[in-house]
């Protein structure tokens, strides 16, 4: 049994190291594709604009920025500290947090996150090759994962520290499906053999899922298959109801049957499991998926902020 | 940057008109390139390098003097070599009319024998080529193709004009450095993207995954499609891995597989798995130790029967490399002729014949002008060239030329074009080939990956580009503008 401050600071540190790798994934995955999509600035202006939308970051973002530029929005996405979700924002809050847990996990565990912090502290941008800059982030997040999954002991502490990353992981693969069904539209009149491959493999790339889908699907990249992946495999490690499956085993471990609110948070993502498992594979389609993927945004909206509002 | 570049004199350079004009499509690069400093340059090269160790993009070379074969990276050139779109175009309509033109000699070979009916090819060069294979006779691999991926060799003469150099409709390799080269350069140089429209080659797999999966034997489940490779310690294994991962199919091994009722299965924990499609990288001697080679560790014995049996389907087609011989290539202009009633769009190199006496004097009087090829070696092996051989060299070949006038072509030593490439602290012209990879499908489907493979030739003056002979490779682009 651990008490609600601590609790909560592991569920956070979870939710922010995760969200430190979701971006630079994403960025860096858009950052070399979006240039050959598009066939004028204005156009890749509107692809970024896009990722902000997906990020529910543009208005935020026009608080601060004029132009919609590539350089603009990788700033803002990593570097700015007026952006309480950039990279580097995560990055600090995931130190904090740990900073007031530290004397509880393996010393290593702080040592990663610290490490990372410093360094990313001092740049002020993504240097000449964004690749490696953003690989040298994901790294540190996979050590700090591949530390604490090694030397945790499998207490409250680590559930809630596996309930934040599942969370955001959920939250995140919804944000990134939903990014498909919004190119998909826009992107009608184009060429769509090309644009339609291109943007699925890109989605693909972002969830580090390409290859797992591969072996899977083969060569059926087509949307509804692509979504109906992301969103209801239950063995790819980024899928929605991976993601939900484990936040739920991880959830099982840490609240009590006398706990009416952790009750609830489990009973109503266990309806949102069942549901997913059992979607029929028309809901897929280009027609009826964005209606229900906004439901389902809700939905896991709605668990997010129970496991908020669980710790007060 | 290039203030320095020197022509080689009779050569076309890809980059350079002759007065050192640079050539319209180079023109976005070459002001980027010169806006960065030299030792920059060197130092993202030396990045990438670097990055291929650490990925394994590695090659095995056989025979190291301490009996262990060695692992190394295959040098790359971080300065691309762009083709415009409309030369690619015409390229491409020429690739797609050769690769028709063979896969349609192949079938007829194994089947009615029309073009030697004809008499355009005698008998004798197909039955006693060593890549005729009696067991294909009648048989209708699904779908009508043999040559499911093939590379075809072209290179430039002095003016610029294409020619083909060799057909490789076997188990051609190199693919995966097409892929390897495009990441390392969208990686690490991505801003030299960003001021030209560059054609995306991510489609090519997936063409070839369809077109793998599209000539399964039976079309009532979902196929089962492997790569059969030789082991860890074939030289191209690492692309072996590459395909099999970019691909999401298994790789697999002969022991792997097993033959029983003559379907194949795939072992695996606690059961076995049909295969439907086998792409192999497997010489077709080593295929099956029960049809061809029988001391063949390699291959999966019955694998030929339930071949024949049409319960798999084996990529390329066991027997193609009858039609990639040598001596089958100077006849390849007869059979786009023969078979397509097109006029060749891409030439041969000129090549003489040494059966024909005349051919034969005329070689042996300028054997110092020539490059000798054997008939039925690749990659480099048991090749004379003339211009840089020595004297004991052109007499060891004179004398098999004399002793088996029919294991040997001959063709002018050809003037490859050139590549501004780095060398130590500055940029010099080396000689480059292309080697473009064609998947054809079904109903003569055909897809080129745009570009293809360009090898370079890294020492100064030399004309080998081959890898096993110290050949490296550049990322190679069609751009439109």
């Amino acid at each position: 049994m651990i008490g609600n401050r601590i609790a909560e600071t592991f569920f956070w540190i979870g939710r922010y190291s995760e969200r430190v790798a979701n971006h630079a994934r994403l960025l860096n995955v858009s950052y070399h594709t979006y240039r050959e999509w598009a066939k004028s600035e204005a156009e890749l202006q509107n692809l970024w604009q896009r990722i902000l939308f997906a990020l529910s970051a543009n208005i935020d973002y026009r608080q601060h920025y004029q132009e919609t530029s590539t350089a603009n929005v990788v700033h803002y996405i990593t570097f700015d500290r007026q952006n309480e979700n950039s990279i580097v924002s995560c990055l600090a809050k995931a130190r904090n947090n740990l900073r007031a847990v530290r004397e509880r996990l393996p010393s290593r565990m702080w040592e990663a996150i610290n490490e990372a912090y410093i360094w990313l502290r001092r740049q002020n941008d993504t240097g000449d090759i964004p690749y490696a800059f953003f690989r040298r982030t994901k790294n540190y997040i996979a050590l700090f994962q591949g530390v604490a999954e090694d030397g945790m002991p499998r207490s409250d502490e680590w559930h809630m520290l596996q309930i934040g990353r599942y969370m955001e992981r959920a939250e995140n693969t919804t944000r990134i499906l939903n990014l498909i069904y919004f190119n998909n539209d826009q992107d009608q009149n184009q060429n769509r053999l090309i644009n339609s491959f291109q943007q699925l493999t890109a989605a693909l790339r972002t969830l580090d899922g390409l290859e797992a889908f591969r072996r899977i699907h083969a060569d059926r990249l087509r949307v509804e298959i692509v979504a109906r992946f992301i969103t209801a495999n239950p063995i790819f490690p980024r899928s929605i109801l991976f993601s939900l499956l484990s936040l739920h085993n991880h959830a099982e471990q840490v609240f009590s049957f006398d706990s009416p609110a952790g009750q609830e948070i489990l009973d109503s993502n266990r309806r949102l499991t069942d549901e997913i498992f059992h979607l029929p594979a028309e809901t897929f389609n280009l027609a009826t998926m964005p209606p229900y993927l906004n439901r389902l945004m809700n939905d896991i909206n709605q668990i997010g902020l129970k496991f908020a509002g669980i710790f007060y | 940057m290039f203030s320095n570049y020197r022509l080689s004199d009779g050569y076309y350079d890809e980059m350079f008109a002759p007065g050192n004009q640079i050539r319209p499509h180079y023109w976005p690069i070459a002001s980027q390139l010169s806006r960065m400093p030299f030792d920059h340059l060197v130092q993202r090269q030396a990045t990438m390098v670097r990055q291929m160790i650490k990925q394994g993009i590695t090659f095995t070379l056989y025979n190291s003097d301490d009996g262990q074969s060695l692992e190394r990276t295959i040098p790359f050139d971080i300065i691309p070599r762009i083709i415009p779109e409309p030369e690619w175009q015409y390229l491409q309509s020429g690739l797609k009319q050769r690769i028709t033109a063979l896969n349609r000699f192949i079938h007829d070979i194994y089947h009615r024998q029309d073009i030697v009916r004809a008499g355009l090819i005698p008998r004798e060069m197909i039955v006693n080529n060593t890549y005729f294979r009696p067991e294909m006779k009648d048989l209708d691999p699904p779908g009508g193709v043999y040559c499911h991926l093939s590379g075809i060799d072209l290179v430039r003469d002095r003016d610029g004009r294409y020619y083909v150099l060799e057909d490789n409709l076997r188990t051609p390799s190199g693919i995966s450095y097409v892929y390897k080269n495009r990441w390392l350069m969208q990686q690490y140089f991505p801003e030299l993207f960003f001021t030209c429209h560059v054609s995306n080659i991510d489609y090519g797999l997936q063409a070839f995954l369809s077109s793998l999966r599209s000539v399964a034997p039976r079309d009532d489940r979902d196929p089962t499609v492997v790569l059969l490779t030789p082991g860890c310690y074939n030289s191209a294994y690492f692309e072996h891995t590459f395909l099999a991962q970019e691909m999401g199919i298994d790789l697999v091994e002969g022991r792997d597989l097993v033959v029983c009722d003559n379907k194949v299965y795939m072992r695996y924990l606690g059961g076995r798995k049909q295969v439907d499609v086998i792409y192999r990288r497997i010489d077709d001697d080593f295929l099956d130790p029960l049809a061809f080679r029988p001391d063949s560790l390699l291959g999966v014995p019955g694998l030929i029967n339930a071949y024949r049996a049409g319960n798999v389907t084996i990529c390329n087609a066991p027997g193609t490399g009858v039609a990639d011989d040598k001596a089958i290539y100077i006849h390849v202009p007869d059979m786009i002729r023969f078979y397509l009633g097109e006029q060749p769009i891409i030439s041969n190199v000129p090549t003489y014949v040494l059966q024909r006496e005349e051919d034969r004097r005329y070689v042996l009087d300028h054997l110092t002008e020539m490059v000798v090829k054997h008939t039925s070696l690749s990659g480099g092996y048991g090749m004379l060239i003339g211009p840089q051989a020595g004297r004991e060299e052109l007499d060891k070949f004179r004398q098999l030329i004399i002793d088996h006038p029919e294991q040997y072509i001959a063709q002018p030593t050809l003037t490859l074009s050139t590549v501004p490439s780095l060398a130590g602290d500055q940029i010099v012209p080396r000689h480059v080939d292309l080697r473009p990879y064609i998947m054809f499908g079904r109903d003569e489907n055909v897809h080129i990956l745009p570009g293809g493979l360009t090898r370079v030739a890294l020492s100064e003056g030399s004309l080998v580009v081959n890898s096993s002979q110290g050949g490296g490779s550049k990322d190679t682009w069609v751009t439109s503008p």
